[in-house]
């Protein structure tokens, strides 16, 4: 009943055994999980355990190979509290975000049918000389269903597929859908024995890479997988089932019918056969279980079977299965880069990876007219026809470029499909995940904000078919609308980095002074940059666009002014932005004193001192910031440096100097230039002084004479 | 100490007319005058005649001219009425001092005293006041070093061709060749190179006491 595994599976799973460069070199130990599996180097295994949480001990010096997931390093842990209990860590890999929003919600509890999730939290890892995400999960102690791409399932009957499979996975799927989330990494290579006999199947981690993210294409809904890893949609229960059934379907095949297969083949043929035909036409399927893998593997999402459906026929009770509807096919095929095309959705699939053949197909008109006769969809033929017509002269323009108008064409052809432009494809859902993957990538982000610019994600929302108010795509034209804000506004706290923290719940702080740190809450951010302080450039500024949105998104309140500040194109302005910034963290979260950070903000503070017009305020607030650095806190280098009393008092004093020196300078030019003037005023003061004087020395002559005769 | 300059300088022709009423005034007080003492009003009117030129020559201002002459004038006048008043009271008593060239001499004297006094003070007054003049621009220049020193060049931004803001700005500029420093006062740039967690830590203070949160001001 084993076999061999699928091309991409078994690529996987050796990409997810490959020992790392510097930790692990040996062969792993394949008889069982319970012991860790490789041989390290020395340098690892002098490296003590880590603490997680202050219960959990991590050994480095102890990995688990045969547990690694391809986004994740597993190790030996330890429950200081119990230490019987089993349990393995995944180090997360710190370029990829994990998934923070199901974290929470699965911390901690007891899910049937999944591994539990004991603790997380980030830790320094020595390994990395940073610190990366730590997942503490309970141990599978029969290890993975596949292991070294053999299936480990000798003793399970295909009959017992059911009870053994079914039910356990599709109870982790309804406790995953409960909590309003799903699974999303559901594929042989991430299944687990729980139980030492092998008997009890559970699902492996979700939450270390992002939704769909270690998915190979053959396990993925046709629209997930014709997107980018990075650019699946975060999915829901009824994806959950497609590729719990696309799982079976290998575990219980011998040959699997796409094994020679590349991606787009098997795209391409599930779009012209439909999903089940293609995995169990011609395939040892017992017949019992074809009548759940027809419901399940169902293409049209809305026609699936969900996880009521698979609960009832577990349960005896007999399925409605509804016929699948007859793809879109034309009778006569449309041959594009030497393939004969029969569906307009793989002709998409064909433009939107060959866009100069595409558009050189689109002039000569071929494929307008064989969509309005052999495919029968006048409609369709218009709606492209107008787009190649009213297609504007080439220019700066984008919406004028080839690829925009392929993109739009492709739309039009598969409305499900994920947008493609440029290169990317991606579900319009996973806008804010593609933008954190390509930045941790270090890739060029201008062609996503390009593509959220141009109105072509609203042509793909107005693309698609049903209800247009629909709860799906209501949200999704909010969230293009936010995007569309954020990117339209080039300050602190917006742009791509808010939409990265925006539309990514619980993602980490990306920014490079985080660079080794892992900031995924906000309590945290300030304790983080203290300790950036004793290890970088003190010129750097310690708030960055990624600091600034990071703490606007989980701030709780309006932070307006402090990022208009920050925006400031005053290198002043800016200095005080940041330091209220990080009084308003310091003073709303009290992580304490924070010496570093205090010392590395009053070094920068010089601009802002010279701000005060008087050299007197300057010097004695010169004098008492090295008193405050010591006491390591912000609010009072704020008050200090940005009182509005003292400004106030500056200002006028200021204002009053100015207007003694002008006063004076206006006298001394009097003086100095009107001097014809002055002399004759001068003059007159000297003729009535002479005037006075004789008068005065008449009166007194007058006076002697009268006494002198009265005498 | 700025002082106001009439624009024009009040002169003689240019008197304060006299009202009707005051022309009759003095007409009475003449006619009282030489109803009760003709012989005063002949004393006076020969005696004063220096005064009377004064007065029709006079260009100065508010006729200083006319009363510094008429004071003095007066003063060597007075002992002689003072004689006709206490003497022999007549016309007769007023030709005989009149015609004594030596009372006359004195009288003239007087008045040429009074003009001389007139010439000689003014330039006097001129000088002084200059000297005085010099002095507060010395004063007003040292309150103009202290502005521009506590508020810095700032402080003269609308008199950007001030004497002292240019002989600061080159003494500075000369300190700056001198000893490459841009502005010894400002030693904030020093405060970048304080190292990390330099000093002993102290405890915390507790934050601003009308719990506020930090906001930047608008003034920054």
């Amino acid at each position: 009943m084993m076999a061999d595994t699928p091309a991409e599976a078994k690529q996987m799973a050796e990409s997810a055994k490959a020992p790392e460069t510097n930790e692990s070199a040996g062969k792993p130990d394949d008889k069982t999980a319970e012991k860790p599996t490789a041989p390290v180097n020395a340098q690892t295994k002098s490296m003590r355990p880590i603490v997680l949480n202050e219960n959990f001990l991590i050994n480095p010096a102890e990995p688990f190979e045969t547990l690694d997931t391809q986004t994740a390093k597993a190790y030996y842990a330890e429950d200081k509290r119990d230490p019987g209990r089993k349990l393995y860590a995944l180090i997360c890999d710190p370029n990829i975000p994990v998934r923070m929003n199901v974290l929470d919600s699965i911390k901690g509890a007891t899910l049937r049918g999944m591994l539990s999730l004991v603790s997380s939290g980030p830790v320094k890892w020595a390994p990395q000389r940073r610190k990366c995400m730590a997942l503490i999960y309970e141990r599978p102690l029969g290890g993975p269903v596949i292991k070294d791409g053999v299936k480990q399932l000798s003793h399970i009957s295909e009959y017992d597929f059911p009870g053994f499979i079914f039910r356990p996975l599709i109870r982790a799927i309804s406790e995953l859908e409960s909590r309003g989330y799903a699974h999303r990494a559901i594929h042989p290579s991430n299944l687990y024995f729980f139980d030492e006999a092998k008997e009890q199947i559970v699902l492996g981690d979700c939450l270390t890479a992002p939704p769909g993210f270690t998915q190979p294409v053959l396990y993925e809904t046709i629209p997930n997988g014709m997107a980018d890893p990075n650019g699946r949609s975060e999915g829901s229960a009824n994806d959950d089932v497609y590729t719990l059934g696309s799982t079976i379907v290998f575990l219980l095949v011998d040959s699997h019918p796409t094994d020679r297969l590349s991606d787009d083949q098997v795209l391409a043929a599930k779009i012209e056969k439909g999903t089940f035909s293609l995995f169990c036409t011609n395939t040892r399927i017992p017949a019992p279980l074809l009548e759940p893998l027809r419901g399940i593997l169902n293409d049209d999402s809305s026609l699936r079977w969900g996880v009521r459906e698979i609960d009832g026929w577990l349960n005896g009770i007999k399925q409605a299965n509804p016929q699948r509807k007859p793809t879109e096919k034309g009778d006569l095929p449309y041959e594009f880069m030497h393939y004969e095309h029969v569906s307009p959705r793989t002709i998409a699939l064909a433009f939107s990876k060959n866009v100069p053949e595409a558009i050189a197909a689109l002039k000569d008109g071929e494929l307008v007219s064989w969509v309005r006769r052999i495919l029968h969809n006048p409609s369709l033929s218009e709606a492209i026809a107008g787009i190649v017509d009213g297609r504007k002269p080439a220019g700066d323009d984008i919406t004028a470029s080839d690829e925009f108008i392929i993109a739009k064409v492709c739309i039009l052809l598969d409305p499900s499909a994920p947008i493609r432009y440029k290169g990317m494809s991606f579900m319009p859902e996973s806008i804010g995940m593609k933008y954190a993957m390509e930045l941790l990538a270090k890739n060029d982000l201008n062609k996503i904000t390009e593509l959220v610019q141009s109105g072509l994600p609203e042509f793909w929302i107005a693309a698609q078919p049903g209800p247009p108010n629909s709860a799906r795509l209501k949200f999704l034209h909010k969230l293009y609308n936010q995007a569309q804000s954020f990117l339209g506004i080039n300050e602190y706290g917006f742009g791509i980095e808010r939409c990265i923290y925006e539309f990514n719940d619980g993602i980490h702080c990306l920014s490079p002074l985080l660079r080794s740190d892992y900031v995924i809450d906000i309590e945290n951010l300030l304790p983080a940059l203290d300790e950036v302080a004793n290890r970088i450039d003190p010129k750097h500024l310690p708030v960055d666009r990624h600091i600034a949105s990071f703490v606007v998104t989980q701030h709780n309140q309006s932070i307006d002014p402090h990022l208009k500040a920050l925006s400031s194109s005053r290198i002043s302005t800016k200095l005080v932005g940041v330091l209220s910034v990080l009084a308003l963290l310091q003073w709303r979260h009290k992580p304490g004193p924070l010496y570093g950070l205090v010392s590395w903000v009053g070094g920068l503070l010089g601009p802002v001192i010279n701000t005060y017009h008087s050299r007197t305020t300057r010097r004695e607030i010169e004098r008492e910031v090295p008193r405050l650095v010591r006491k390591g806190n912000l609010l009072d280098l704020f008050d200090l440096i940005d009182n509005i009393e003292r400004r106030q008092t500056d200002n006028t004093d200021f204002h009053e100097a100015k207007s003694q020196y002008n006063e004076a300078e206006h006298e001394i030019k009097e003086i100095e230039s009107n001097s014809a003037a002055r002399r004759r005023l001068y003059e007159n003061k000297g003729q009535q002084f002479a005037a006075m004087s004789s008068m005065f020395i008449a009166m007194m002559i007058i006076m002697i004479f009268l006494v002198l005769e009265t005498v | 100490m700025a002082t106001d300059i009439p624009e024009t300088e009040q002169t003689a022709g240019q008197s304060k007319k006299y009202t009707p009423r005051m022309k009759l005034g003095m007409i009475l007080a003449l006619l009282t005058v030489m109803f009760f003492s003709t012989s005063s009003l002949l004393l006076i009117f020969f005696a004063m005649l220096p005064t009377f030129v004064a007065y029709v020559i006079d260009r100065s201002y508010n006729r200083s001219n006319t009363i510094c002459v008429g004071a003095a004038n007066l003063c060597g006048v007075f002992p002689f009425l003072l004689e006709l008043w206490l003497g022999q009271h007549s016309i007769a008593g007023a030709i005989i001092i009149l015609t004594n060239l030596f009372n006359i001499a004195i009288m003239y004297f007087a008045a040429a005293f009074g003009w001389m006094l007139f010439i000689a003070v003014p330039p006097v007054v001129v000088s002084v006041q200059r000297v005085f003049d010099q002095h507060h621009v010395v004063n007003l220049k040292a309150q103009q070093r202290k502005l521009l020193e506590e508020w810095s060049k700032a402080v003269a931004e609308d008199v950007k061709d001030s004497a002292v803001l240019k002989e600061t700005l080159a003494k500075s500029s000369d300190k700056k060749t001198d000893k490459g420093k841009a502005d010894p006062k400002v030693s904030a740039s020093e405060l970048a190179n304080t190292p990390p967690n330099a000093g002993q830590p102290v405890p915390p203070t507790p934050p601003p006491a009308n719990g506020a949160p930090p906001s930047p001001q608008p003034t920054a």
